[in-house]
């Protein structure tokens, strides 16, 4: 009996398997990023597939990567005829970002998402940006040969040591856009003296860089559409306000042409919309690295005045900077509606259709800023203050 | 009596090997055979025959006063005599149906030297020789109770092999014993030349490629064993013990363990297990990763290997069977050769397969690595035919990876994993202590506990379950 069943059972577990798809490393072409335009309707693609070369044969180098491009009414039409060029399937598993042209993000992202999630072969832990200028990915980079990664690890040193970025994945870009309340901010990304050289190997071999790609700032949606970009200052308070900041400086005038910088390596913030009123409040702290002012530190106090002069730049700049976003694009990338949502569902609910017509612009700030200098360096006053 | 010599001669074919002398004592004739080729002639001479002169009067009780043989056998049958004959013992034959074994062997076997195939940085150095009695001699020396029992089998249709077991009474289970006396008391074959032929034939040899039992070629691992409850076969002729039953957690237990601290041991024993399961399975892992699931190496890597198997010709799965096939030539190779040419051996390995094959753009340089690694790990088990079950179980990964990627090796994993729990010998569960889940045994499994902690035995292996009550050395006050 036992043995009737485990001859049924044996060849029911080799049968009912997942995904049987066989291919060998020799068979596929690895992409690690892909790059989406539309012109005239057309998709246009761009598949950055890496040349895989092995590590000692210098002599007769080809290029890091291949970029194949593709053209088709929709995104997979526009995948499959790139097959016509390429030698091996193209493996879209291993992308590690997607760069969505801005002409598209002005039109919609919906197609887009709808390609990336209905695949069921390709992982979605990737980062997607949005690309300022044509064939972003055609440049090769100096240091890191791939310009996808080199571009992935630029994200990740930037929210590191500056945020100004973002590091949107596209599963969280799919959470935002399933999200009534939320709205979409993504980072962008521009070429600086894009020319043709810049596909071209010797690209790298000055020092100087010539084409090279740049990190933009946040580029901000409404309603699933680009609208605009934040600057750089907007961008930092941005990610100050969503807690995603690690490390970054802040730079402040003391005296007149004379600046001081304060690296913050703690930062905590939380939001509360209650009674039309939001309530934001920061708590930093930091280290003193540079002080170019006039006045000794070795008093406390200094150091409480200095902290007292930050934290009230910071809530003007805050503040500022929410009404600059209220004003000009009038989305609400802060997510005061989804903190609403969250905690007072009743009023969410009757605030809600006009949220954007009135509720919105009429919301009250209040930005409370706490900051905490840790340490100041060993210097008690500025350098130049003693040799006068 | 002269039908006893008539007798023996017809069934040797009158061999001049075995020496008929008569002597004639007081008007009797009493016979004295022995087989030259077992005895030691100084011996006969000086003791037996010498005695015999001095006899006045041939009597039965006067001879064995006078003989200062201390070992001797008091028989009366022809086959005692024919016995007693091949083991190198002169018989008497004094009268009609009294006759006198004397034990004159000439000592045939090698002297107790340093072990060859367990090798340990400290420890004692003796091992098991050839002959039966020293190999005893060895266990008794260390365990000196009364309460070791040995149990003495005769087998072998032609051989008549000395067998013996031997087990600490109080502590094995009598059951176990009894089992063991069963299993030898069936055995009818023509001979037993070497222990692995009498394990052979007492375990279901094929039901689980990996051994149930440890050869143990030193008394301190026959010692060790004894004292957990586990009985020991010795076949006369072999210097290997067998210990019985054995577990899948004994193959990770070195003689070693027991001169280190237990911290040091348990990180020791982790690396054990990391080792098995790495050549177990990396082939398999690897062929799964790399011809389905590429989604989960990450991408830097990834393009490496693909960099790296751009011009192989031959899907994973063949480069992978290559290699470990050349691995195994190799390995089988080594083991015939003299080891004065096993350097030429390497030379020719790590050339050919290191170098040249890749060179030549047969296999890539990661599946060297992947094989190398599995290699290595694969000899770290003393106990050989662990490492030689480890292939059919490697093989099987292998396959499961390359039919199925990562859910083949699962399949495959699972059914090792039923293969290997579901099977027992003589009682004792292979995956024991840790399924059925035993919590004192566990304490000297992956992870080694304090000495004095480890205070049960396994109660598969016996009734005796406490070990030690040693207290906890007493903890010093502290220094003020």
């Amino acid at each position: 009996m036992n043995k009737k069943i485990l001859i049924i059972i044996i060849p029911i577990l080799f049968l009912l398997t997942g995904c049987y798809d066989y291919k060998e490393l020799n068979s596929i072409s690895i992409l690690s990023a892909t790059e989406i335009n539309k012109i005239d309707d057309e998709f246009i693609v761009s598949a950055q597939a890496v040349n895989p070369q092995a590590p000692d044969k210098t002599s007769n180098a080809q290029a890091p990567f291949i970029i194949y491009t593709g053209r088709g009414k929709t995104i997979q039409e526009a995948y499959r005829s790139i097959a016509n060029e390429s030698s091996k399937f193209l493996y879209l598993n291993h992308i590690q970002i997607l760069i969505i042209n801005e002409k598209i993000a002005k039109e919609s992202l919906d197609e887009i998402v709808d390609y990336f999630m209905r695949s069921s072969a390709i992982r979605t832990e990737f980062y997607v940006l949005i690309g300022r200028d044509d064939n972003i990915l055609d440049i090769i980079t100096p240091i890191n040969d791939i310009s996808s990664a080199s571009i992935k690890e630029s994200i990740e040193n930037n929210l590191k040591y500056l945020g100004t970025t973002s590091d949107i994945t596209f599963n969280e870009l799919v959470s935002i856009m399933l999200d009534e309340n939320g709205e979409i901010v993504l980072p962008s990304i521009k070429l600086i003296n894009d020319s043709k050289e810049g596909e071209n190997i010797e690209n790298t071999e000055e020092t100087k860089v010539n084409t090279k790609y740049e990190l933009s700032n946040l580029a901000i949606f409404k309603d699933d559409k680009l609208i605009g970009y934040l600057n750089e200052e907007q961008s930092k308070n941005y990610n100050i306000l969503q807690n995603k900041i690690n490390n970054t400086i802040l730079t402040y005038e003391c005296d007149k042409d004379k600046y001081m910088s304060v690296e913050i390596i703690d930062s905590q913030s939380s939001i509360d919309v209650s009674n039309k009123k939001a309530n934001i409040e920061v708590k930093l702290s930091g280290n003193l690295n540079e002080y170019n002012c006039s006045k000794s530190l070795e008093n406390k106090k200094t150091i409480e005045k200095i902290e007292k002069e930050f934290e009230q730049k910071l809530t003007e700049s805050i503040t500022k900077n929410i009404n600059e976003v209220r004003t000009e694009y009038n989305s609400d990338i802060f997510g005061f509606l989804d903190n609403i949502y969250k905690k007072d569902y009743k009023t969410y609910k009757t605030i809600k259709n006009n949220w954007y017509s009135s509720n919105y612009q009429s919301l009250e700030l209040s930005v409370k800023v706490d900051l905490t200098v840790i340490a100041k360096g060993k210097v008690m006053e500025a350098i130049n203050e003693k040799n006068q | 009596m002269i039908n006893i010599i008539n007798k023996l001669k017809k069934e040797t074919n009158n061999q001049d090997t075995i020496i008929y002398r008569k002597k004639k004592i007081l008007f009797k004739n009493i016979y004295i055979i022995f087989n030259e080729t077992l005895i030691s002639s100084d011996t006969v001479s000086d003791f037996i025959l010498r005695s015999l002169n001095k006899i006045k009067v041939p009597t039965y009780k006067n001879i064995l006063n006078k003989i200062s043989n201390f070992k001797y056998k008091e028989i009366n049958t022809y086959d005692d005599v024919s016995y007693y004959l091949n083991s190198g013992f002169t018989i008497i034959l004094i009268s009609k149906d009294k006759y006198l074994a004397l034990e004159t062997r000439k000592n045939l076997s090698r002297g107790i030297t340093t072990p060859t195939t367990e090798n340990t940085p400290r420890g004692a150095l003796d091992s098991f020789t050839e002959n039966i009695e020293i190999n005893i001699g060895l266990i008794k020396r260390r365990i000196k109770s009364n309460d070791l029992w040995i149990k003495k089998y005769r087998i072998g249709r032609y051989t008549d092999t000395s067998v013996a077991v031997l087990y600490i009474n109080s502590i094995a289970k009598k059951e176990i014993v009894d089992k063991i006396d069963k299993l030898l008391n069936n055995i009818d074959i023509d001979g037993i030349i070497a222990s692995g032929i009498l394990r052979n034939l007492i375990e279901k040899e094929n039901k689980n490629a990996f051994p149930n039992t440890i050869s143990a070629e030193k008394p301190y691992t026959a010692a060790r064993y004894l004292l957990l409850g586990n009985a020991i076969i010795l076949v006369d002729n072999d210097p290997f013990a067998l210990i019985l039953p054995a577990t899948l957690n004994d193959n990770f237990i070195s003689e070693e363990d027991d001169y280190n601290k237990s911290i040091n041991v348990s990180i020791t024993r982790i690396i054990r297990y990391i080792t098995f399961a790495i050549t177990l399975l990396t082939p398999g892992i690897y062929i799964a990763l790399t011809t389905y699931n590429q989604e989960i190496i990450p991408v830097e890597l990834l393009i490496s290997i693909a960099a790296q198997r751009k011009n192989v010709p031959f899907s994973t799965i063949t480069e992978c069977i290559f290699m470990i096939l050349s691995f195994e030539i190799l390995r089988e190779s080594d083991l015939k050769l003299p080891s004065f040419a096993s350097s030429a051996i390497s030379i020719v390995g790590a050339l050919i397969l290191g170098e040249a094959a890749v060179s030549a753009g047969i296999v890539s340089p990661i599946m060297i690595i992947v094989v190398a690694i599995t290699a290595i790990s694969s000899l770290i088990f003393s106990e050989p035919e662990f490492t030689n079950a480890l292939r059919i179980y490697r093989l099987a990964f292998m396959v499961g990876g390359a039919v199925l990627g990562l859910y083949g090796v699962l399949l495959v994993f699972i059914f090792f994993l039923i293969n290997l729990s579901s099977y027992n010998f003589l009682g004792m569960p292979y995956l024991s202590p840790f399924t059925p889940p035993n919590k004192n045994r566990l304490k000297d499994s992956i992870i080694k506990f304090p000495t004095v902690d480890i205070k049960k035995r396994n109660p598969f292996l016996t009734n005796n379950i406490t070990k030690s009550t040693t207290k906890k050395p007493y903890t010093e006050e502290p220094y003020e």
